[in-house]
């Protein structure tokens, strides 16, 4: 199987996940207590009003008339408008407007965890039970225990309290506007939400080139008077890091989760911040689109990866990944 | 053969520190390797015999290491050279194949930029000659096809197939020495007489010297000019490899012979070694094969036999051995050898 109908078989499966997952969400936002009418009519409510709220947003009309009228519009593009976060606006742009924070935000943190997890993994696996080992192990077991937002607290006090940097308190600034700013704004983010990413790539390399290392063909290439060095970076390396990648492709989707308390920390209008606001004021409409959308990007990560694995594993390539 | 060794192996010493003591998988062996001469060196499984390749390659891999002796390779010293120089010399002058063709080559590489990358270490040839050459290389050592498969992946390959890359790659820069480590073990029968015919022919045609290790007798003697049997990490006995079948004299070389199938052998039921090898870290005390052999005596129990000759041109290791002329000690051993010859080999 060629590596376009690998790719179109997958991107078709999307359809089958993105049903499951609408209804999934249509069925626990109908059950949720408290609905978008309570939270619109603010304090000034009673029952009539409120079902009067209820039926203008369609709410009281059956479970699947529900559905079938949301997915009818969501599928030629029209995710509705929102409900209480920004009356009135269009969902799509709501997204849209903040989509490059979340996104440069959590590529920086997947980057910074790549460049950090690694090399550390490797010089921990050829460096094994040595000084530099126990260190990349100490800093791996850190990373994953701290959680990000308690990090992120911290180092806000650190560079925005102590040192008073003005940018060590978060925010943001758009990169068209000041693209060092906005790096420079990114950075405490950045290392809250990617020290855990990176403490989980270095554990995964490490324990993953200790295995390489072992392996026949390693023995071969030293016999055949390859320099350590590529033996280590080019024929254990490469071995090593097709699990590596899945982890790291697994974890672009769950970076996106991890932005919603990193943005809530730093006070960055993200979609993680967007979510957050929209499941505090029942925002029907723009929960469902979020949950779509990050869908999306977990099944395109996966796919990626996918992709890149057969790139990496000529195994899986000549067989098309089945 | 030339009277000059080209490899000459001396009381090589070669152990591991683990936590049960320290293993001595290689005690004090000597051998030599003559220009144009393959030596076998035969043995049960744990005898130390790869390890004996493995410390010629210096490729002993922690807790191991090379406690003693020389290998003098045309002359100098092996185990005084820096890494960098014996980087030189692996896979350029003294090149190895394993044992397990299927995981000994790389998976995410071709097998062609493989072979390539090591001529392009030792040679300054450049890309495309590296792969005219490997091309060429793979022809010979009979993969069909050769242009068309320089550029398939190793899981595109069978194991026979794998094993002729290996080979292809060992004898790429042209070595003086090729070691191989039980080469056709993972193979199958027909594949194990094609691999060692084809390592005959290459040996000729490059004019290598090989040193074959394998626990296969039959394979011994297709194909070796002299053996070297080795037990419990030492040689025991050494030998022309038609002297050594006609009449082994090391009490151990006997009982390997008793143990393969043969044809034309009115006997129903081989005879195996009694016991088993012994643990490496606490040897018997005398001769190490003392347990399981049918000569042993007090003075076994005691003395450990030296390497010794005991005719022109082969020596054992074995205070009784087989056909010494000395009555007084060896007289019950010729005596049963007497009874018990040609179970294998009339």
């Amino acid at each position: 199987m060629s590596t376009a109908r690998f790719i179109l078989k997958r991107l078709m499966l999307i359809v089958p996940v993105l049903f499951g997952v609408s209804v999934a969400v249509f069925g626990l936002l109908h059950i949720a207590p408290g609905g978008p009418a309570a939270v619109l009519l603010g304090p000034l409510q009673n029952e009539q009003i409120i079902q009067e709220v209820r039926s203008q947003l369609g709410l009281d009309k059956p479970f699947y008339v529900q559905y079938w009228l949301w997915a009818s519009s969501a599928i030629v593009g029209d995710l509705g408008t929102s409900w209480t976060v920004q009356q009135g606006t269009p969902v799509v742009d709501l997204i849209k407007s903040r989509l490059l924070l979340t996104f440069e935000l959590a590529l920086l943190a997947q980057l910074l965890a790549v460049l950090i997890g690694i090399p550390a993994g490797i010089i921990g696996a050829v460096r094994q039970n040595k000084p530099a080992d126990h260190l990349s192990r100490i800093g791996a077991l850190s990373g994953i225990s701290i959680p990000n937002f308690w990090l992120g607290i911290v180092l806000i006090m650190v560079f925005g309290v102590t040192f008073n940097f003005d940018w060590g308190t978060g925010g943001w600034i758009s990169p068209f506007e000041d693209p060092v700013a906005n790096l420079q704004h990114l950075i405490l983010p950045v290392i809250a939400l990617g020290t855990a990413r990176a403490a989980i790539i270095q554990r995964m390399t490490r324990s993953e080139m200790l295995e390489t290392m072992n392996q026949d063909y390693i023995r071969t290439a030293r016999a055949m008077g390859i320099s350590e060095r590529e033996v280590i970076l080019k024929d254990a390396t490469k071995n090593a890091l097709i699990p590596v990648v899945t982890v790291i492709g697994i974890g672009i989707g769950g970076l996106l989760n991890g932005a919603v308390l990193t943005e809530t920390v730093f006070n960055l209008p993200g979609l993680g911040k967007l979510f957050i606001t929209a499941i505090a004021r029942r925002d029907f409409e723009v929960i469902r689109a979020l949950v779509l959308f990050i869908t999306c990007v977990f099944v395109f990560a996966n796919l990626s990866v996918d992709v890149l694995y057969a790139y990496l594993n000529p195994k899986i390539r000549e067989d098309g990944g089945n | 053969m030339t009277s000059e060794p080209i490899l000459e192996v001396e009381n090589l010493v070669t152990q591991f520190h683990t936590d049960e003591g320290v293993v001595k998988a290689v005690d004090g062996n000597s051998f030599s390797l003559h220009k144009g001469e393959v030596l076998g060196i035969v043995g049960e499984s744990g005898s130390g015999k790869s390890v004996t390749a493995m410390s010629v390659m210096q490729l002993i891999d922690k807790p191991g290491y090379i406690k003693a002796g020389t290998v003098r390779y045309k002359g100098e010293d092996l185990l005084e050279k820096s890494k960098a120089e014996m980087r030189q010399i692996r896979g350029n002058d003294i090149a190895m194949m394993f044992q397990d063709p299927m995981t000994s080559l790389n998976p995410v590489y071709t097998i062609g930029s493989q072979i390539s990358r090591v001529i392009r270490k030792h040679t300054d040839a450049s890309k495309p000659e590296a792969r005219d050459r490997t091309i060429e290389l793979l022809g010979d050592v009979g993969i069909p096809e050769p242009a068309a498969r320089v550029d398939d992946y190793p899981h595109q390959f069978s194991g026979g197939m794998r094993q002729r890359v290996l080979l292809a790659m060992a004898i790429s820069c042209d070595p003086e020495i090729l070691i191989a480590d039980e080469p056709t073990t993972a193979l199958d029968v027909t594949i194990e007489a094609q691999i060692f015919e084809l390592i005959d022919r290459l040996q000729e045609k490059y004019g290598m010297s090989v040193i074959l290790i394998t626990h296969d007798l039959g394979v011994v003697a297709g194909s070796c000019d002299r053996v070297a049997v080795v037990y419990a990490g030492r040689i025991v006995e050494r030998a022309g490899v038609e002297e050594l079948f006609e009449s082994p004299r090391h009490p151990y070389t006997r009982g390997l012979m008793r143990s393969i199938p043969n044809l034309r052998s009115s006997e129903s039921r081989l005879t195996p070694i009694k016991g088993q090898i012994p643990d490496l870290t606490a040897l018997p005390s005398g001769c190490s094969f003392h347990p399981r052999c049918v000569h042993a005596t007090e003075e076994c129990t005691q003395r450990d036999p030296e390497l010794r000759a005991v005719e022109t041109n082969r020596e054992a290791a074995c205070i009784h051995a087989l056909g010494y002329s000395n009555p007084a000690t060896t007289r019950t051993a010729t005596d049963s050898a007497a009874t018990d010859g040609g179970v294998s080999n009339e």
